[in-house]
């Protein structure tokens, strides 16, 4: 047991970084809290106004019991999508697998550790989700002393299950793409499957409600016989069943207890295995591809994007949503697909929604936000080597256009046969995705060499974890939601072709200032990391 | 080749130089031995020598430039083997070295040959085409000094290059270092391994918390006694 305090104790100060966050001037350390601050502050406005808005349509049919069950099913669908894009690297890839094995430590109680640091990061996420919902929904409806005991105690062990769930998933993905030849590409592609199938579900969440209240009892049938512990919670507060509670506390403990025990067994099998590599040792020396300098710095790049999937992933979410979206617009009727994009209430066109969609995927495409920090322990091959700094930054620009700028123009072509868009107006969205994703590579790259992180213990951290990401992502959607709230307010009386011809311009102004931010502090960045 | 001139660096706002007010030359066919115990600065001043680190007083000055205002033509003669073999995982091995050949604008006819070469030597040609980071420790290694060489370096600087090498690896990467300097390179490397060092170097420096308290050739330092004695007399003082 003391063994498993200290290996929590360790991984806790080194994955929050606490012993470097200490030594950060005070400029650096009130910076991360605003940002912290900042993204709660999003996060309970969210939480909270979608919290209400399903409270109404519950209240409609006198339903708003059912509330806190489902706050925990979406506990449950959050834990278990969390932990499937980090099971992988913190179970099964972390970098002290080889040197906590070697050491006079049992195998359940390195397992423990990392599992009860999922499970940490997953109640923690819950009591985000848990907090603003459980306001809201007591501000609406009085409860008793009861319904805080088994708020607590359904919080404490609901994330067990999906995130048990989540790492076997994750293992099975793994095991069965690693004797592939392309298993990045196939992870890739099984990890869309599974997200695109999350996404319909979603999509189709207004029907399930509807389902779910024209037809309870069927539902909770269902739900009994397919996922027992869902209907427990539903018991415990609709029936005020505390015998449930405790069937469910018990489930959980079981469940936890056997996926530690079994896995803890073949858990060195299991890392050997996925850390096998198919290798030929066959090679003869053949004629060479002679590449210029700077095409081949490029090769380099697009093999690093290919060969991590949670990089290509993350950053070609976008842009296949965005093609996907082209291609839907193929064969659905145009009107249904302004319906599904609750904008027909609102007064915008084709152009504008398409305007809105390129804006998003460039905000959602950096690729730069983590080209630093992804770099890691290699960073000193292209330090020493005789490339100018710039031709560096250029390459890593490049890639990142080259993600979205190519696909970006297919989908705008579509577009404009299925949405009927005029020629200038593809034209037009040509241009802006253009000069966004400059924009965006710009900031991501700058940032990044601002806020790196070298020491990763895998490119999970980088991409999920890092400040760099958090920053690429929240500041242009902070900066974009205040000016399409200025934009909505004033819609009627803008001239929207002015508009277009201000935001070139402006875009260019931003470009040529991020490009002498980058000449002049970016360089002396770059030669700063270690 | 190699000219060291008053360098100094001190990392962030800490009081203490990391290295202090060094100064040393390494000619055109000489192997320059560094040594000093661990956190002396032996890799702060590789790195800076190297362009891998800015500093803060002095010049490198490489095949008469100086690395503070020619980075890019300095680094072009240069050849840099790290402490540790961190490279590319998502290459091959071949790909890297092709890598490195573009980068260094090395002719078909030269990469091949060089590639060859050296991949026979450290046996690892039939590896080539398997993804580094399928290889051990040692293969990496052997990866980076053939990437080192196969653009025919002027100067050649190494971080602890023996550590992780086999045996073999080890006495051949040492004749290739002696060859290089028949050739008219100069070699300048870090090494725990003072008897290596007593054997292959013709001058040493000896640095001790950042400032190089001895230098000069192997026989002008160590006089009759051994350079581990001679090394041990320093650190305790």
């Amino acid at each position: 047991m003391k063994q498993l305090f200290e290996l929590l104790k360790i991984n806790f100060i080194n994955d929050l970084g606490i012993n470097k966050i200490r030594k950060y001037k005070l400029f650096k350390k009130l910076a991360i809290i605003l940002l912290v601050v900042y993204i709660l502050a999003s996060l309970t406005t969210s939480i909270c106004v979608y919290t209400a808005l399903i409270m109404d349509n519950l209240a409609k049919y006198n339903m708003t019991i059912f509330m806190i069950p489902m706050i925990f099913l979406l506990i449950y669908f959050v834990s278990f999508m969390f932990t499937i894009y980090n099971a992988k690297a913190s179970l099964f890839e972390s970098k002290d697998n080889n040197l906590l094995l070697s050491m006079p430590i049992k195998k359940i109680t390195i397992l423990s550790s990392k599992i009860i640091k999922l499970l940490g990061i997953n109640l923690l996420l819950s009591l985000f989700i848990l907090i603003p919902s459980s306001i809201i929904y007591i501000s609406r409806v009085h409860v008793d002393t009861t319904f805080y005991l088994y708020t607590i105690l359904t919080l404490l062990f609901v994330t067990i299950i999906p995130t048990t769930l989540a790492s076997l998933f994750g293992y099975l993905v793994a095991y069965l793409t690693s004797k592939s030849n392309f298993k990045n590409i196939a992870e890739v592609l099984l990890s869309l499957l599974f997200i695109f199938g999350i996404y319909y579900g979603m999509y189709n969440g207004q029907k399930i409600l509807m389902y779910f209240i024209n037809d309870k009892e069927t539902v909770l049938n269902i739900i009994k016989y397919t996922f027992y512990p869902v209907y427990l919670i539903i018991e415990v507060f609709i029936e005020n069943n505390i015998k449930s509670l405790f069937i469910f506390i018990a489930i959980n403990i079981l469940f936890i207890s056997l996926f530690t025990y079994i896995m803890s067994i073949k858990y060195k099998n299991i890392i050997s295995k996925l850390s096998e590599n198919k290798t030929k040792s066959n090679y003869k020396m053949a004629k060479l591809k002679i590449e210029k300098p700077s095409k081949a710095l490029l090769i380099k790049e697009i093999k690093r994007y290919f060969s991590s999937p949670i990089y290509l992933l993350n950053t070609s979410f976008g842009v296949i949503m965005m093609f996907g979206l082209a291609l839907v617009t193929i064969f659905y009727d145009k009107t249904k697909i302004m319906e599904t994009l609750e904008m027909s209430n609102i007064n915008v066109n084709n152009f504008q929604l398409l305007l809105a969609l390129i804006l998003m995927v460039t905000f959602m495409s950096n690729t730069t936000s983590v080209s630093i920090s992804l770099e890691g322990q290699n960073f000193w091959i292209i330090k020493s080597l005789p490339i100018e700094i710039k031709k560096i930054f250029n390459i890593k620009i490049l890639l990142n256009l080259i993600v979205i700028i190519p696909a970006a123009i297919i989908s705008i072509i579509i577009f404009k046969f299925t949405l009927g868009i005029t020629i200038i107006e593809v034209l037009l969205l040509i241009l802006l995705t253009i000069l966004f994703s400059i924009i965006t590579a710009y900031f991501g790259l700058l940032i990044n060499l601002k806020f790196h992180k070298m020491d990763a213990q895998n490119d999970t951290v980088v991409v999920k974890q890092s400040l760099s990401v958090m920053i690429t992502i929240l500041v242009p959607l902070f900066i974009n939601v205040i000016l399409i709230g200025i934009i909505s307010q004033y819609i009627d009386i803008i001239n929207f072709n002015i508009t277009i011809i201000i935001t070139v311009l402006i875009s260019i102004i931003i470009i040529y200032i991020e490009n002498k931010l980058l000449n002049k502090y970016g360089f002396k960045l770059f030669k700063k990391i270690n | 080749m190699l000219k060291i001139v008053n360098f100094s660096k001190r990392y962030g706002n800490n009081k203490k130089k990391a290295v202090d007010n060094l100064s040393l030359e390494v000619k055109k066919g000489e192997i320059f031995g560094f040594i000093g115990h661990n956190g002396a600065g032996k890799t702060t001043t590789i790195k800076s020598i190297v362009g891998i680190i800015d500093f803060n007083e002095g010049d490198i000055l490489v095949n008469g430039l100086s690395i503070k205002d020619n980075e890019i033509e300095c680094k072009k003669v240069i050849s840099y083997i790290p402490d540790n073999p961190d490279i590319y995982g998502s290459l091959t091995g071949i790909g890297y070295l092709n890598f490195i050949a573009d980068i260094y604008g090395v002719s078909q006819e030269i990469r091949e040959k060089l590639i060859s070469k050296y991949a026979n030597i450290f046996e690892i040609l039939p590896n080539l085409g398997d993804l580094i980071s399928t290889y051990s420790h040692g293969m990496k290694q052997k990866l980076i000094i053939i990437s080192a060489l196969i653009h025919s370096p002027k100067l050649l600087v190494l971080d602890e290059p023996f550590v992780g090498l086999d045996p073999i690896a080890s006495h051949n990467l040492k004749d290739i270092m002696k060859d290089l300097c028949k050739e008219g390179s100069a070699i300048f490397f870090s090494s725990h391994v003072l008897e290596i060092v007593e054997k292959l170097c013709d001058k040493v420096g000896i640095i001790k918390d950042g400032k190089l308290v001895k230098v000069g050739t192997v026989s002008e330092i160590k006089g009759d006694k051994s350079l581990e004695s001679i090394f041990l007399e320093i650190e305790k003082v």
